[in-house]
């Protein structure tokens, strides 16, 4: 891990509607490597999605500070998002614009940075063919199924080619065989690009597949509650899963998480 | 990689497998003979209709025979009347149509975007918009005089109400996380208004207009019923005073046919405009 990507330092977030307050996230403090793949797991509603968001730029933290390497550039000069984007996210709710096409909803960020049409779908159509699409990409999302609007989905954020992926549960929709084959899809396209991803999921198998660490988070209000080094070598397929150092880290990080999720799921009765 | 299950191609829907047995509602509703079943049961009541002035069931000066009505239908035609009053009649509901919703889009976009604007002006709209249009048809004669700006108004104001109110509800319900996900993308102010705020409010707008097309016939036969002299509203009310109830039952006639007309062509457009929508496709109830 030579720099880092993403520093957070005691992040907090506290949501303020009609006069409750909901502290989300608490002291939050982690560091991403550059072209690291990491996962925080933890239980719903302890604000992984929020912290996603804030290291998207989409909300701002209560308190705390998050920077993104490249942020400033040599001489503290701010730098332009249309040179290449600090980050791209990818929705659990897929969030495609259903009145684009594939190819459209592909180059919607190069088309926001002002990149000429015909490069600009040149690169979307590159990004479509890794994910397999490519006789689909006159296609409006109304006419896909679920894993291929993840697909677009994950063509558009990789092609908009940003310093950071964020993906927030991006599998968490859809049926067990679809999610596996696009964890391996998602595998080999991340060991072609070497992005830096932040990756939140709630299933422990998904995060020990993909993962280089685990952040495991505390029960509402979020924060840091373990980290989980996963010492498996690249590049990695499906079959990690037979060995019984995978099934060691699986219950190694199920037995961090129960705590949280008892504890979240007594506040909720 | 295998390509999954695409759950509908584009284009018309999937005609059933060649010797596939067929329901005997699926062969009359679909395809070639649906057209002529479709038209059976209002040729049916014609034809009893027909029979019933025939038998003297039915008082010919208040229901003349179908018949009767087509005859009146080509004298009319033929005279070059009836074209006439077609004319001035659709020529005030377009003016009317394209004043009033032109304007309801924009602001029901904007009101709808920026909750200042909105703050501001819904209070003002809900209190006038449950107003029926031709309760203040007189005030509208009053300020605008008699001629031809008063009609276009009246129907323009019509038009506008339920315009602005549609798209303004469209752009309140835009799925936030597009919002959020054309954000992370770069889209910001104007471009965000076009791209993303415009086109997800296209359908509700649609609905907007269609709703219009509806209020902007009931309008102007009412205003050319009491302000006019020529239109088809006037056509039907000079045909009550002077007793040609036949002349009276073409004007409702093509009344009708204007209905059916707008929404199908409505429909057309929606399709041609948003061949991505889905919900569009449940225009036609
Ligand atoms: N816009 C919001 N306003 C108020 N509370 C919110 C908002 N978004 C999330 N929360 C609350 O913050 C907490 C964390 O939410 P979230 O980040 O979505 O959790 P996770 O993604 O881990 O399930 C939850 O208690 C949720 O109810
Ligand atoms: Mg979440």
């Amino acid at each position: 891990m030579a720099r880092e990507a993403i520093t957070a330092r005691e992040v907090t977030k506290v949501y303020r509607a009609r006069g409750a307050a909901t502290t989300a996230v608490q002291d939050f403090s982690i560091t991403v490597g550059e072209g690291e793949f990491l996962s925080l797991i933890g239980p719903s509603g302890c604000g992984k999605s929020t912290f996603l968001r804030m290291v998207a730029g989409l909300i701002r933290p209560t308190a705390g500070e998050i920077r993104i390497r490249g942020e400033l550039e040599e001489g503290g000069r701010e730098r332009s998002w249309r040179d290449r984007p600090l980050t791209a996210m990818v929705f659990q709710e897929y969030a495609l614009f259903p009145w684009r096409t594939v190819i459209e909803n592909v180059g919607f960020g190069l088309e926001m940075r002002d990149m000429p049409r015909q490069e600009r779908e040149a690169l979307a159509a590159r990004y479509i063919e890794k994910v397999g699409l490519r006789r689909f990409s006159g296609y409006y999302p109304y006419q896909l199924s679920g894993g291929m609007k993840q697909r677009v989905g994950i063509a558009r954020a990789f092609c908009n080619n940003p310093e950071i992926m964020l993906m927030d549960e991006p599998f968490g929709a859809l049926d067990a065989q679809t999610r596996t084959v696009l964890q391996q899809e998602l595998l080999r396209i991340w060991e072609e690009e070497k992005k830096t991803v932040l990756y939140v999921t709630h299933a422990i198998d998904e995060a020990v597949l993909l993962s280089d660490r685990v952040i495991v988070m505390t029960a509402q209000p979020g924060t840091l509650k373990a980290v989980v080094a996963i010492d498996f070598g690249r590049p990695r397929d499906l079959k990690l899963k037979t060995s019984s150092r995978f099934a060691e880290l699986e219950y190694m990080i199920w037995q961090l998480l129960e705590e949280e999720v008892t504890r979240t799921l007594r506040g909720e009765t | 990689m295998k390509g999954e299950q695409v759950f509908s191609e584009p284009g018309p829907k999937t005609p059933a497998l060649k010797g596939e047995p067929r329901s005997l509602a699926a062969r009359l509703t679909e395809g070639p003979l649906s057209a002529s079943f479709q038209i059976l049961s209002p040729l049916a009541a014609l034809l009893v209709w027909e029979a019933g002035v025939a038998a003297g069931l039915m008082d010919r000066r208040f229901f003349p025979a179908p018949s009767t009505i087509f005859v009146a239908l080509g004298q009319l035609l033929g005279t070059g009347e009836l074209l006439d009053h077609l004319i001035i009649s659709l020529s005030r509901m377009a003016a009317g149509f394209l004043l009033g919703s032109i304007p309801g889009i924009l602001l029901g976009l904007l009101m709808g975007w920026f909750r200042l604007l909105r703050a501001l002006l819904d209070p003002l709209v809900a209190a006038t918009f449950p107003v029926p249009k031709i309760a203040i048809l007189p005030l509208v004669m009053l300020i605008f005089g008699i001629g031809e700006l008063s009609k276009v108004v009246i129907i323009a104001i019509g038009c506008f109400y339920l315009v602005l109110i549609s798209s303004m509800a469209g752009v309140r319900n835009i799925d936030p996380v597009l919002i959020e996900a054309a954000r992370n993308f770069g889209a910001r102010g104007r471009r965000m208004f076009w791209k993303v705020v415009l086109p997800s409010t296209l359908p509700a707008i649609f609905t907007g207009l269609r709703l219009s097309l509806g209020v902007s016939l009931i309008v102007i036969v009412a205003a050319e019923f009491v302000a006019a002299n020529r239109g088809i509203g006037y056509l039907i009310w000079i045909s009550w005073q002077t007793l040609t109830t036949e002349h009276m039952y073409v004007g409702i006639l093509v009344i009708g046919i204007l209905g059916i007309l707008f929404t199908y062509g409505l429909e057309r457009l929606g399709k041609a405009v948003m061949p991505w929508s889905v919900d569009f496709r449940t225009f036609r109830e």
